[in-house]
């Protein structure tokens, strides 16, 4: 998970994530980074994430996203 | 721990209804000094918890509360009397007021002042106020509020007057904590004591047609009192105060119309102005605001020679009970008192 | 009727008692009666619309279901993910068709009507998140009528909202859960804090400010950025009364509403106050046009073309903020259609963008002052900045003309003859100072029971603290509130914003 986690702390370089906080319900994450964010996952592990899928349940944690990403048919490795 | 909740509910209320009911009363305004008028209908309930019971109600206006003297009734003719008297009082709510004095005491004879009956709009809500707060809370005064209220007033603030006076939470003064539980004595019997002399200023103009019928609405109000009366066994008597000033005037239609009313309904009316001359009536000396409404001069004098014919034509007798004529010796020490200051 | 009146109240108590006392399967049917009766009192015209749109939207949700071959497999309520494959195309023009032909309606009868239909901005959102949720197979349609009409007709839901999906209330509506000591306690400590911040602190603001506002010749300089300052005061304190109120009435019938505000002055940046102020707006313009706008089919290919175009860091912003800024025009314009609401959007939309490419340089910044950025300075710092920033943007809402705002905000910096005036007192020509020392009193007491709040996890767990400050502010409002006669009571800011 060692690629998603980059793309996640490039939407916000000035803060230190330690993959256990809830992004979204901790106010980290908004609209705007989801957005930022699905594209870079959809260009970074080719899949293309419905608009169905674009809720906060999926986005609240790492692995959220990573169970998200899998569920499009994305590869994800397991560090 | 049910039980435990709604202990705490019910303590909640009652907390909140005491607190309610000592804002309200806090901020009301007592009427103490200036706007003496405020108090007049609320000193009713002081006799009728007394049990002390009244030959005459006089009810109406100002011109009630500044024509009849009740002390002197009693000093002259040993007539019992009390004026449920307010500023602007409505004929509607003269009805109200009645209906409820009837449900405390049965008077041998109600004296209605009919100057209401000649007004079109409704009163303003100052003079709503006055009248209504005083009242007790009850069907009577649900029912007077309801056909007097304007539409920008609420009648819950009627029953809850920190609703409507809230807002005099920074004008309190020491009269609002002094006069918290009680409020000062300003009538004896309902009639308030004008010592001053005003005469009028001597502009005499054409007083022409009266502008307009007397309304309808006012007329089924009579119809309603009367037949209040005649239920409780009480004569109605109607009168018109010896006053007739350029800002209240009467006119003689009026006057026709009343007596075609009174005929039909076997009541008397007597128009006192037409009785200027032989009750004495000078507005040079007998007003206290130019010609508007008597002053005690002149009331003492429309009283003697009213209460004549209340004793003579009505056959209204003197009382002699002991606890009666000391009660009211006390009521006229304390008029003299004022009187004569 | 209005929200803070008797008449309301009363209707609560009503509704409240009749609900508790009636068995479990009757409460849903309490509950729509309270709502339709609400809105026939309120007005024939009000309950006519709310009918009308309720039935079409109703049938429309049942056609869109039915066109879908698949309509029967399809689980409802537990939001089970489901591929969307299955579905076939045909429901998609009577969704778009129906949507379209709700917000024509409802623009028509906000703009041309002579009567306003109450709550008509809040339902329109409802019902159209509700065709949309049904199309998209996350719900099924409601087959019962009177449940559907429920949903578009709950009463506390009529003046200020919150936004709602079906999904998120329609379980708690129709079950008729007996509400807990929790519930009654929680809510009616809401609704006197509602009660409390509406008429002791907005109506106390109300008349001073708008003496401000209409005249702009007169008070300008200092009185702009006294009005700056308190006409967010007053509209927080008016709105998220008005919310309390209804989350609080609606609590007490023992169904939890999400909230609208999460205390939005502890902000640090336009975006976090925009994701804590009008939540459920927000979230509703994000769900549903936001994120399918910017997962669109077309957008995607905009977004290929414009990262080719112009490289990563440019294309991917291109589309995005695109997509911002008309979602923020679709905000104002649910405002209201006059030309100030569509700068009010705009503007707003180009702050969260402006702040959103400023936060690196910003992070950067105090990463060089890494005492001041630890200490509270950086944190009250950065809330003074989102306060009057957002301030200074609402003020289009007072001023209603976005020239003359602008020209207004500038005066703030060089008529200083407007401050030695204000300061030499003549500010109490338009608030008393009693007044204005209750507004800030009463500013105290709520910080100090934002406190409280936070200290416990719900009112029940205090509950003699909780009974003591339900009285206290029931009768604070009482006594200290602006309101009866000579005062236009009720006039919620917000709601002269749509149709209701």
């Amino acid at each position: 998970m060692k690629r998603l986690r980059k793309i996640i702390s490039s939407l916000h370089p000035e803060y230190d994530f330690t993959g256990e906080e809830r992004l979204v319900d901790g106010g980290i994450l908004d609209s705007l980074d989801i957005v930022t964010l699905v594209t870079d996952i959809n260009e970074e592990y080719a899949i293309s994430v419905p608009a169905q899928e674009i809720c906060k349940e999926n986005f609240d944690t790492v692995n959220d996203i990573a169970a998200l990403i899998k569920r499009c048919g994305g590869e994800i490795e397991c560090s | 721990m049910k039980i435990k909740a709604i202990l705490m509910f019910l303590i909640s209320i009652s907390l909140f209804l005491i607190a309610l009911s000592l804002l309200s009363s806090l901020v009301e305004p007592k009427y103490a000094s200036g706007s003496r008028e405020g108090n007049l209908i609320a000193e009713y309930y002081r006799e009728s918890d007394s049990k002390s019971l009244h030959d005459v109600i006089f009810v109406g206006d100002c011109e009630a509360y500044s024509t009849f003297v009740p002390p002197l009734l009693w000093e002259r003719y040993g007539i019992t009397s009390f004026v449920r008297g307010s500023p602007s009082q409505t004929i509607a709510q003269s009805y109200t007021l009645i209906t409820e004095t009837l449900q405390y005491e049965t008077p041998k004879a109600i004296v209605l002042s009919v100057y209401a009956l000649c007004r079109e709009e409704g009163a303003r809500e100052a003079y709503n106020r006055i009248t209504l707060d005083g009242m007790r809370p009850s069907l009577h005064k649900l029912r007077a509020v309801f056909s007097s209220i304007g539409e920008e007033e609420s009648a819950i603030s009627y029953f809850v007057p920190l609703l409507r006076y809230h807002s005099r939470w920074n004008e309190l003064s020491a009269e609002d904590f002094k006069y918290l539980f009680k409020r000062p004595q300003v009538s004896h019997n309902g009639y308030l004591l004008e010592k001053e002399i005003e005469a009028p200023e001597n502009v005499e103009c054409e007083k022409g047609e009266a502008p307009h019928d007397l309304p309808r609405e006012n007329l089924d109000y009579l119809d309603r009192i009367i037949k209040e009366c005649k239920k409780s066994g009480v004569e109605l008597i109607l009168v018109k105060a010896p006053v007739d000033s350029w800002l209240y005037p009467w006119y003689e239609e009026w006057d026709r119309e009343i007596n075609g009313w009174a005929e039909m309904n076997g009541v008397k009316y007597y128009d006192l102005i037409i009785h200027k001359g032989q009750i004495g009536i000078d507005m040079r000396c007998d007003s206290y605001d130019g010609g508007l409404h008597l002053n005690v001069f002149g009331a003492e004098k429309t009283t003697v020679y009213f209460g004549e014919m209340l004793q003579k034509e009505h056959n209204i007798a003197p009382h002699h009970g002991e606890k009666t004529v000391s009660r009211w010796k006390e009521k006229l020490d304390k008029y003299y008192k004022e009187r004569n200051e | 009727m209005q929200l803070i009146s008797v008449r309301f109240f009363i209707w609560i108590a009503l509704t409240l008692v009749i609900y508790r006392v009636v068995p479990e399967k009757y409460r849903f049917a309490v509950l729509l009666c309270s709502s339709i009766a609400f809105y026939l009192l309120v007005g024939i015209f009000s309950l006519f619309v709310i009918l009308i749109f309720t039935l079409s939207s109703y049938l429309l949700a049942l056609l869109i279901e039915r066109q879908d071959g698949q309509g029967s497999i399809f689980s409802s309520l537990e939001g089970q993910k489901r591929n969307r494959s299955g579905k076939t195309k045909k429901s998609y023009p009577i969704t778009v068709l129906g949507v379209f032909l709700l917000i024509s309606c409802w623009i028509i009868i906000r703009e041309l009507s002579p009567y306003s239909a109450v709550g008509m901005s809040f339902y329109s959102l409802r019902i159209i998140s509700y065709l949309i949720d049904v199309y998209r197979g996350k719900i099924r349609a409601q087959r019962n009528l009177q449940k559907y009409l429920l949903f578009t007709s709950f009463f506390p839901l009529a003046f200020l909202g919150p936004v709602v999906s079906y999904g998120e209330v329609a379980e708690s509506l129709f079950k008729g859960a007996k509400p807990s000591y929790d519930d009654t306690l929680s809510g009616a400590y809401r609704i006197s804090l509602g009660v409390f911040k509406k008429v002791v602190i907005a109506n106390a603001l109300s008349t001073p400010l708008s003496l401000i506002a209409v005249e702009p010749q007169r008070y300008f300089g200092a009185y702009t950025l006294f009005l700056l300052i308190f006409y967010t005061v007053e509209i927080y304190c008016d709105f998220s009364g008005g919310i309390d109120i209804c989350l609080g009435a609606s609590r007490m019938l023992g169904i939890d509403l999400p909230e609208n505000f999460k205390r939005p002055f502890a902000s640090e940046n336009v975006r976090e106050f925009w994701n804590r102020w009008h939540i459920t707006l927000g979230e509703w313009f994000e769900h549903y046009v936001f994120y399918p706008l910017s997962f669109s089919k077309p957008m995607q290919k905009v977004s290929r073309l414009c990262r080719r175009r112009f490289g990563s860091r440019v294309g991917k912003r291109l589309p995005l903020y695109a997509a911002t800024l008309f979602t923020w025009l679709l905000t104002g314009l649910w405002h209201g259609s006059e030309g100030h609401f569509v700068a009010w959007g705009l503007v707003n939309g180009l702050i969260v963008l402006v702040s959103q490419e400023l936060s690196r340089p910003t992070a950067k910044f105090w990463d060089k002052h890494p005492r001041a950025r630890d200490s509270g300075l950086r944190t009250v710092f950065s809330r003074v900045c989102v306060y009057v920033l957002i301030g200074a943007v609402r003020l289009l809402d007072v001023y209603r003309s976005a020239p003359l705002t602008a020209k207004m905000l500038l005066s703030v910096f060089y008529r200083f003859d407007s401050y030695v005036e204000l300061f030499s007192g003549s500010i109490f020509d338009l608030i008393s100072h009693e007044t204005l020392a209750v507004v800030i009193a009463s500013l105290v007491i709520l910080y100090f029971l934002e406190l409280f709040g936070r200290s416990v996890v719900s009112p029940s767990q205090k509950p003699i603290a909780a009974s003591f400050f339900i009285v206290s502010l029931t009768l604070c409002a009482m006594l200290f509130g602006t309101y009866g006669i000579g005062f236009d009571a009720s006039d919620f800011i917000y709601s002269h914003f749509n149709g209701g």
